[in-house]
């Protein structure tokens, strides 16, 4: 089975770190980029089957990032949102972008890594 | 006019009110000063009869005033000059010099001749002091408010930036202790045991602080509310709990319909609920838990309501800790099994002006208490 | 009791003369254009009271009352929902629109407001009846609905003369309800005079 490759679009160095240690140890194929022009650009060229995306980026916020990719043609991934600070308005926004998931940001990437198997059916 | 009927017997009675009293005729001419309008114009009853009230206090003759009064005596209707629409009806300062006296004013006529409305009686209370108070506690509100947002604001940012270093230390503790802890000796194990048992407790003070600024960042406007639905259904949704604990539930059906913020009215009960959960079902297993909330037509200022539970009791030494959310003693601590949960309870029932308090010794059960404030028809709340 | 279309024109005229003084009264006072107006009239009976208390509020309310006497005697009122008064005080007294209740001043504002807009109809009437008329002050009161009784004298045969008086002050408008509550004889005479003008006029 191929392995799942997921691009992660974060800012924050720290959460870069723990993201490639707590997804690789997963097994997955990791890609990152730290804003999100740059992360568009790996969506197009690299065609991730889930991207991960930070409410807070420098320039494009999150959500902006979301619906750009979103609206990328032959765009076939799914998009988590995953934020420091779970709200009910921001949880709209992230509907309105298109994301497929908007969950909340954990020491271990729990709630992450349970989007990821509901998006990929894995585990069923 | 020195033979004016009026500085005999006949109105000397309104010399002991504590009132302005003003007799004037059609022609606006004063008949009677009582001992009052003496001591705030200064000016000696004596000295007022027969002198035009127009002359004396020429702002009355603007229309505002003077259009009302003619009608009044016109057509014997009585006129009244509020206190916040009007600065003054006669100008007066206060004894300290500072400000106007403001006054409710009321023109009533009186002693009619041939259909005509001869006189009328000016009737002035000095409203100063619940005005500028009023003014003065309202400015005081604001202040506090502003201030108290502020504080909230700060809480969250705080709060919230706070947790992504955490989070990378609580993971980076994590990985050691499940992937490299027999590459270390006991002395490097233990101070990891003790780094992580440190930021456990900073994480659930962090997110105790942030559900705390969370309840007072938002305010709900006030509703009535059958509080016999709302502990229903506040019940309802800790079912699992309930019969899992195996509780009796005695819920009081004679709740009154209060006025209040039901939303976080819910989560006063829902945490106290919780809290009786967790320590009516703990220590003593000879009985069945039993959890009972009540009502009480307290005053007729408040109503109390309470929850009470046959679980281990509070040491009176605890009761007001119990409430506080940080500061507390590790056994204080021990009592609320929601963590921040009464804390956040105090916080919404003094929101609402109420007192919230606990009944209870050690062994014999814990009652907690707290009264809500009855709304009076049309009194400024929420 | 039905007011047929011409005698409601004429009683409607009756009452603007008074709201337009009251209003221009209001205006002086407040500096600020008040606008009144009285867009709707109706007679009801007795039994009917708490029901058109019941559609001014479901709640609480707030009344200025005063009784007159001329020929007849009766009992007159401005009622407001309570929220309503605050916000009205608030605006004319150019305060911010805050708290929903009346203090002690606020009752005070709402009295002088109640007053000039009952002695403006009431004279109106007077003047129409060719009457003087005597009046009780104004006195402020606040209830909840289901708790007011309006009608201290409850004598069967009494009616209830209902105008819907629109308030524009700035930004806000409010409808308060103007009720003069007065015999059935004296109903009849009031509306044979009005008969009478009618056909003068034609």
């Amino acid at each position: 089975m191929a392995k799942l490759k997921v691009l992660v679009i974060e800012d924050n160095e720290d959460d870069v770190f723990l993201v490639k240690k707590i997804l690789g140890d997963l097994g997955y194929d990791l890609l990152v980029a730290m804003n999100g022009e740059e992360g568009i650009e790996k969506a197009k060229t690299e065609k991730p089957d889930i991207v991960i995306i930070d409410t807070i980026l420098p320039g494009m916020d999150g959500f902006q990032v979301c619906e750009a990719i979103k609206g990328l043609p032959e765009n076939k991934a799914k998009v988590i949102i995953n934020t420091g600070n779970i709200d009910a308005i921001d949880a709209t926004r992230a509907r309105k972008a298109g994301s497929d998931e908007y969950v909340a940001k954990t020491s271990d990437f729990q709630y992450v890594i349970e989007a990821i198997r509901k998006l990929t059916g894995e585990g069923d | 006019m020195d033979d004016s009927p009026f500085l005999k017997d006949d109105y000397h009675i309104l010399n002991f009110v504590p009132l302005g009293h003003i007799i004037i005729d059609e022609a606006f001419r004063v008949l009677f000063w009582n001992q009052r309008m003496e001591e705030w114009s200064k000016i000696p009853a004596k000295q007022m009869v027969g002198k035009s009230l127009l002359e004396l206090y020429p702002h009355l003759k603007e229309s505002k005033y003077l259009t009302r009064m003619k009608m009044m005596f016109e057509t014997g209707s009585p006129v009244v000059f509020s206190a916040q629409l009007q600065k003054y009806f006669i100008p007066i300062k206060t004894s300290d010099g500072k400000q106007w006296v403001l006054q409710q004013t009321m023109i009533n006529p009186f002693k009619r001749v041939k259909g005509r409305v001869r006189w009328a009686l000016v009737t002035i209370q000095d409203v100063t002091d619940p005005l500028t108070r009023l003014k003065e506690y309202r400015v005081m509100l604001n202040e506090v408010e502003a201030a108290n947002k502020e504080l909230d604001a700060f809480a969250h940012t705080v709060s919230h930036d706070l947790r992504a270093p955490l989070r990378l230390i609580t993971a980076c503790v994590r990985f050691l202790r499940e992937d490299h802890m027999k590459d270390f000796s006991p002395e490097v194990r233990n101070y990891i045991q003790r780094i992580d048992k440190g930021v456990r407790r900073l994480q659930s003070m962090i997110d105790d602080l942030l559900k705390l600024s969370r309840i007072s960042r938002i305010r709900n406007p006030y509703e009535d509310t059958d509080m016999v639905r709302l502990v229903r259904s506040v019940v309802e949704r800790l079912e699992y709990d309930i019969e899992h604990n195996n509780v009796e539930m005695v819920i009081a059906p004679d709740m009154p319909v209060i006025s209040c913020d039901c939303i976080k009215m819910a989560e006063v009960f829902q945490n106290l609920i919780n809290n009786a959960i967790k320590f009516s079902s703990r220590g003593n297993r000879d009985k069945r838990p039993r959890i009972e909330i009540g009502y009480q037509d307290f005053s007729p200022q408040e109503h109390l309501f309470w929850v009470a539970d046959n679980g281990i009791g509070i040491e009176e030494k605890y009761h007001k800790q119990v409430f506080e959310l940080f500061r507390r003693t590790e056994e204080a601590k021990g009592y609320d099994g929601t963590g921040a949960g009464l804390s956040i309870v105090k916080k919404v029932i003094d929101d609402h002006g109420g007192d919230i308090w606990i009944e209870s010794q050690l062994g014999e059960g814990t009652t907690f208490k707290f009264t809500i404030p009855k709304k009076k028809i049309g009194e400024e709340h929420g | 009791m039905e007011l047929t279309e011409r005698q409601r024109d004429v009683l409607t005229e009756v009452f603007n003369i008074g709201v337009g003084r009251a209003a221009s009264s209001l205006s002086d006072l407040v500096q600020t254009e008040v606008k009144l107006q009285i867009p709707e009239i109706a007679i009801i009976s007795q039994e009917d009271i708490p029901k058109q208390l019941q559609e001014i509020s479901d709640r609480s309310l707030s009344l200025v009352e005063q009784k007159f006497q001329c020929s007849f005697s009766g009992k007159a009122a401005l009622i407001f929902p309570t929220d309503d008064a605050a916000k009205l005080v608030s605006v004319l007294s150019g305060e911010e629109i805050g708290s929903p209740g009346l203090d002690s001043v606020k009752e005070g504002t709402i009295t002088e407001v109640g007053n000039i807009i009952i002695n403006a109809l009431l004279g109106s009437i007077s003047n129409f009846l060719d009457e003087t008329m005597e009046f009780t002050l104004p006195l402020y009161q606040e209830a909840h609905v289901n708790e007011i009784k309006p009608i201290d004298e409850v004598e069967a045969r009494h009616v209830t003369i209902v105008c819907k008086t629109r308030f524009d002050v700035e930004d806000l408008r409010i409808e308060g309800h103007f009720m003069m509550y007065i015999n059935v004889t004296a109903v009849d005479r009031l509306m044979s005079i009005i008969d009478k003008r009618i056909e003068e006029m034609m």
